[in-house]
């Protein structure tokens, strides 16, 4: 078991870094610098060009490329191009409040989706079913940035129950809480239905294995026979999504956060690309190439604590 | 009840209790003015900015040596509390007020000014606004309290620059403790506020400098300021910059508005709405390298058939004005009969011009030539309005016969592009305190291909516009830039759209706080503004 | 490496297809779904007779008027019959899935079928899809869309690409699993081509999964478009794009919400029709669900 944990890790590295390439290369073979919007539109050529050397930018790419590499490799990820701050800093800040927005959807969508897809699969076919997997099909359809909209304008403007947007503190406080409500709820309220679904579909087929009916024709109670055994094994593909979508989530928290102002990482991403600030932008591959693959690993292992039949070689 | 009936019940009144409070929007921070804005400054070291967001902010932060005052023409002290000029207007003699400190404590010096402006000036440094100095020979601190500033030639607006947001002196010490670092994590200066917090993206504070006592005369109050504290927050989207302002109070004032709303916000009792006007010009710039719009016909025709008045009144709701040439009425030097050389909406003679050079109708409207059909790709900026206003002049030009392809970009693609000479027609703008601001940088022809992307170089111009910068006669300058004026309107090289208002909208209980047009910035320094309770 | 394929990527034991026809069209909201898509292709193809006006003529005068007789949904704030400019919006957003998952799943079902044959070229093949995948989607699209330029085209490149390493997964597990199979040996000891083996047995049994993820796949490449275009990075002005239609009214929401309510819910139904069927299909190809 070991030795496959330290294999998958080593594998990762070269995703990463494949990855950090990658976005080095599409940023750089394009048209756009940050030279240029530092120095606005009245500059003169020389003083862009001055600038652009001052930077760096006028070197071949991948001169840049290894630079880069070299003092990322001694943990120095470089300063922001625009704001000079240094991008460990930066990425560190807005990841972790990215990461408050994610799990705070995350929860409360695996503690209404799944109940949801539970009751559902064991009351089949009743109108219970069919109507939130209606629901469900609804709630996945609808874009997020209306939904956001919509939740702020309802529940912020209209009733004045939240905060309208900000971050109001460490989740832990109050005015933190308050402040994350509505951007998780917008999050969180598209993930809901996939989740639904899933727990519902994957308890289905659970139900219908033959350890299953064995138990049943054992005469155990259906409450024990769907708890004990078909819900842990109903647990491993929706374990498996929740992973994947985890890193998917880190895109979609983008419209959030511009909605609600809120300072994470998707917001910093897109202003990094639009603006081209290669060091933030690779920075925040970095960190969201690093999520995914930790998230991967640790969906392994559950799967393994979930299923004894699996076993790693 | 059950237990678990009363459990449930319990947690339910507790998150309904954390959750549901009241708003905590209106802040219980008193005495602090919450200002919203759509994104960040990067830095507030004056040497590597040229952001209008970071301005604002400097000027709060640090003094310079001179203002400008609200009426965009005379020079008021700073710093300096007085100044000679030399007869050969090549020498500037500024003597420093007593007792100015920085916000670490350290005494303000010549030394410290000398400083300043040579760093502003290095070629190291990198400053994007070094242009606005380059005519600084040099810059000597004879005694504690005395600058000297020698220039190459005459300047006629090395004043106007030392009052810009990127003449505001900086602490040497500072800069060397913090190196990098310096204009992120620290800031030192002389103003009125003093650097707090900075949540990059999410909020920045300032707090009040209680020995402040050196304020401007321009404003009412010289000593510190009456806020606590001034925040600004960061709040990209539209829609709930609005929210925050009319219903949350999690701001009291915002320049960045949805123009639709105005009509509505004008009449709100709990708001007050202050429109004024800034330098500023938005065009349509062609460039003449371009085959497609090296004949005057097409200019003249597209002056000819673009109606501003639509574009200020449908677009932005009355919050600005028509342009009818390069420079804004309102600055200084402004020429008073621009209207007799602008071209006036008429699409009759837009397609006359149109007809005249053989450009035919298609079948589809759109007017051909030689099997090539009139299509105007246009640059502008993905944003501040553009989209909107391009796409007004879209369905003007269609009413002539020219379709219009509209190139949106976002800003860090866009300069690249121009500075290469891509595009064929480009809708900018620019702000400015001066004749000289917009004319020189945009149609001498040594500032080919940037600022000048037009390709514009007419020998006279160029005349003209540095007998401008050194002739001290206001009556001949002002001969100067008609002329300039005159022969760029003429040269239809620009399509002058119009010159934009602003308008500042806050809470009914902020007062004293006026706007100033010097680039665009709005707030210029706050000691004078007070919030009621 | 442990695969992470999506649960229904696996190849069902072949289904009849005779069976998945009966029981797709027992399944009322897929058909319901198919209905409703189809009525969209037709708006789509004949949009110039559906749409009561002309979706891009500015009449300043008229703007930011509610649902009228005159204007059934309204109009945006440049005075545009917000109902012609939906039906329009139609061509593009379908156009956009179309295109999007065609390339996805050109490309990607491509480099599934090399990378099941090929020993050689399986390993980058996958470690490239990993990369690929370590991306957020919509941030890979927007670096696309920033590197090639605006434009609805560059928008459905850069949604298409993202989709790439599912169709490929689906692919290669398809073809890993066909190719140890008794009778394709056979085959191949009979002096079959790999052309042959993929024509006949590969094809169809990948078939399944991939219609079913292609169809839902349509759905998220609408909906990433739009968010793209709500981002100011897809359609340029004037095209009629729903995203973009409902980018413009996120200002007015306070005012007029229905500039960018109806956009909204015009998403909503093409959304929400693609993940009918595609449930649908993924019911009756795969009838391990039924009692």
């Amino acid at each position: 078991m070991r030795v496959y944990i330290v294999r998958r890790l080593l594998l990762t590295v070269p995703t990463i870094l494949g990855t950090s390439l990658l976005v080095f290369l599409i940023l750089h073979l394009v048209p756009g610098d940050p030279a240029s919007v530092i120095a606005g539109p009245a500059a003169p050529a020389d003083v862009v060009a001055n600038i652009r050397t001052q930077l760096g930018l006028d070197q071949p790419i991948l001169v840049q490329y290894w630079r880069y590499l070299s003092s990322a490799l001694h943990g120095d990820l470089g300063r922001s191009i625009l704001s000079r701050r240094q991008v460990s800093d930066e990425v560190a800040g807005a990841f972790l409040n990215t990461l408050e927005l994610v799990i705070a959807a995350r929860v409360w969508s695996l503690l209404i989706g799944i109940p949801i897809g539970v009751l559902a699969a064991a009351r089949r076919r009743s109108i219970f079913d069919k109507l939130s997997m209606v629901t469900a099909l609804l709630g996945l359809s609808l874009p997020i940035f209306w939904i956001g909209l919509m939740a702020m304008w309802l529940f912020a403007v209209k009733l004045g129950w939240f905060p309208i947007s900000g971050r109001g503190g460490p989740m832990w406080t109050a005015a933190g809480l308050q402040h994350l409500v509505l951007p998780a709820l917008t999050l969180g309220g598209v993930q809901v239905p996939a989740l639904a679904r899933l727990t519902r579909s994957s308890l289905l087929e659970a139900l219908n294995q033959d350890y299953v009916r064995t138990a049943r024709a054992k005469g155990l109670a259906e409450r024990l026979v769907v708890a004990k055994h078909a819900l842990k094994n109903a647990m491993l593909p929706v374990v498996t999504v929740i992973g994947l979508q985890f890193a998917g989530l880190l895109g979609g928290a983008v419209v959030t956060e511009t909605i609600f102002s809120w300072p994470g990482l998707g917001r910093l991403a897109v202003t990094a690309i639009l603006t081209r600030d290669f060091p933030i932008v690779q920075g925040t591959i970095l960190v969201s190439a690093v999520t995914f693959v930790t998230i991967n690993l640790l969906t392994d292992f559950l799967y393994a604590v979930l299923d004894p039949r699996i076993k790693y070689t | 009840m059950s237990t678990r009936t009363a459990w449930w019940s319990a947690l339910t009144v507790a998150l309904l209790l954390t959750l549901g409070g009241p708003t905590p929007g209106a802040q219980a921070q008193p005495n602090t003015l919450i200002i919203g804005q759509p994104t960040d400054a990067d830095s507030l070291d004056p040497h590597k900015v040229s952001a209008v967001i970071a301005v604002e902010r400097m000027y709060n932060l640090y003094d310079t040596l001179v203002n400008l005052d609200f009426n965009m023409e005379t020079i008021v002290p700073g710093l300096a509390e007085s100044w000679k000029i030399s007869p050969d207007g090549k020498t500037y003699t500024f003597k420093l007020k007593r007792g100015v400190k920085f916000h670490s404590g350290k005494a303000l010096t010549a030394q410290d000014v000398k400083y300043s402006l040579d760093r502003w000036r290095d070629p190291a440094t990198a400053s994007p606004t070094r242009s606005r100095v380059a005519e600084v020979e040099e810059v000597t601190a004879p005694d504690e309290q005395t600058v000297v500033i020698r220039t190459k030639d005459r300047s006629n607006y090395l004043l106007f620059n030392l009052a810009s947001g990127f003449a505001s002196i900086v602490n040497p010490d500072a800069i060397k403790q913090h190196g990098a670092n310096y204009g992120t994590l620290a800031v030192d200066g002389t103003g009125p506020f003093k650097f707090k917090e900075w949540v990059l993206r999410d909020r920045f504070v300032v707090e009040r400098n209680p020995e402040y006592r050196w304020g401007p005369p321009m404003f009412k109050n010289r000593g510190p300021a009456k806020l606590d504290r001034v925040v600004w927050r960061v709040i990209p989207e539209d829609a709930t910059r609005l929210f925050e302002l009319e219903q949350g109070g999690g701001i009291n004032v915002s320049r960045w508005i949805t123009f639709s709303e105005l009509p509505r916000l004008r009449k709100d009792p709990k708001l007050r709405v202050v429109e004024y006007k800034v330098g500023y010009v938005v065009y349509l710039g062609f460039n003449m390298n371009k085959e497609l719009v090296q004949d005057i016909h097409v200019r003249r025709a597209v002056n000819y058939a673009v109606k501003k008045d639509d574009i200020v009144n449908e677009i932005f709701y009355g919050l600005g004005t028509p342009a009818q040439g390069p420079v804004s009425p309102i600055v200084a030097g402004a020429w008073k009969d621009v209207g007799k050389a602008a071209y006036e909406y008429s699409p009759a003679k837009a397609r006359a011009q149109l007809d005249e050079a053989g450009w035919k109708p298609g079948s589809d409207g759109i007017r051909v030539k030689n099997g090539k059909r009139l299509v105007l790709p246009i640059h502008a900026i993905a944003g501040y309005g553009y989209p909107d206003t391009l796409t007004l002049i879209q369905a003007q030009l269609r009413e002539v016969g020219i379709d219009v392809e509209q190139v949106l970009l976002e800003e860090a693609a866009i300069w690249g592009r121009l500075a290469a000479g891509e595009h064929t027609v480009m809708a900018m703008g620019n702000p400015h305190s001066n004749p000289d601001e917009i004319l020189m940088f945009y149609f001498h022809s040594k500032n080919r291909p940037t600022p000048n992307r037009f390709g514009f170089a007419d020998p006279k111009v160029d005349a003209l516009l540095e007998e401008g910068r050194t002739n001290p006669d206001k009556k001949r300058q002002q001969e100067i830039y008609a002329e300039v004026q005159k022969k760029v309107i003429e040269s239809a090289v620009w399509v002058p759209l119009w010159h934009p208002g602003r308008a500042m909208i806050m809470s009914a209980r902020v007062t004293d706080l006026r706007p100033h047009a010097i680039y665009d910035v709005g707030y210029h320094k706050l000691v004078d503004v007070s919030i009621a309770p | 490496m442990a695969t992470l394929a999506p649960p229904d990527a696996e190849a069902a034991p072949a289904a009849s297809h005779s069976d998945a026809w009966r029981r797709l069209r027992r399944d009322g909201a897929s058909l319901a779904g198919a209905a409703c898509l189809a009525a969209l292709v037709l708006i789509a193809i004949f949009a110039p007779l559906v749409a009561p006006q002309d979706p891009i003529r500015v009449a300043m005068r008229e703007r930011l008027q509610t649902p009228s007789r005159v204007h059934w949904l309204g109009t945006d704030q440049f005075g545009r019959d917000i109902l012609s400019r939906i039906v329009y919006g139609t061509r593009v957003s379908l156009t956009v899935g179309l295109i999007a998952v065609g390339i996805g799943l050109g490309l990607g079902a491509t480099l599934g079928l090399v990378a099941g044959f090929s020993r050689r070229l399986d390993y980058p093949i996958i470690a490239i899809m990993d990369v690929l995948l370590s991306f957020p989607q919509i941030l890979l699209a927007i670096a696309i869309v920033a590197a090639l330029g605006p434009g609805i085209f560059n928008t459905m490149i850069a949604v298409g690409i993202g989709s790439v390493p599912g169709f490929t997964r689906i692919t290669r597990s398809s073809t890993l699993s066909i190719r140890e199979r008794d009778y394709v040996e056979a085959a191949r000891a009979l002096g079959a081509t790999g052309a042959r083996i993929i024509r006949l047995h590969v094809l169809p049994n990948a078939a399944a999964p991939l219609i079913v993820v292609a169809t839902l796949s349509m759905a998220g490449a609408i909906l990433s478009a739009a968010i793209l275009s709500f981002l100011g990075l897809g359609a340029r002005p004037p095209m009629a794009e729903w995203g973009a239609m409902a980018a413009d009214g996120r200002g007015l929401i306070a005012q007029y919400p229905h500039v960018a309510t109806f956009p909204s819910l015009a998403i909503f139904v093409v959304v929400l029709a693609f993940n009918l069927l595609g449930d649908g299909l993924r019911d009756a190809l795969d009838p391990q669900l039924e009692d």
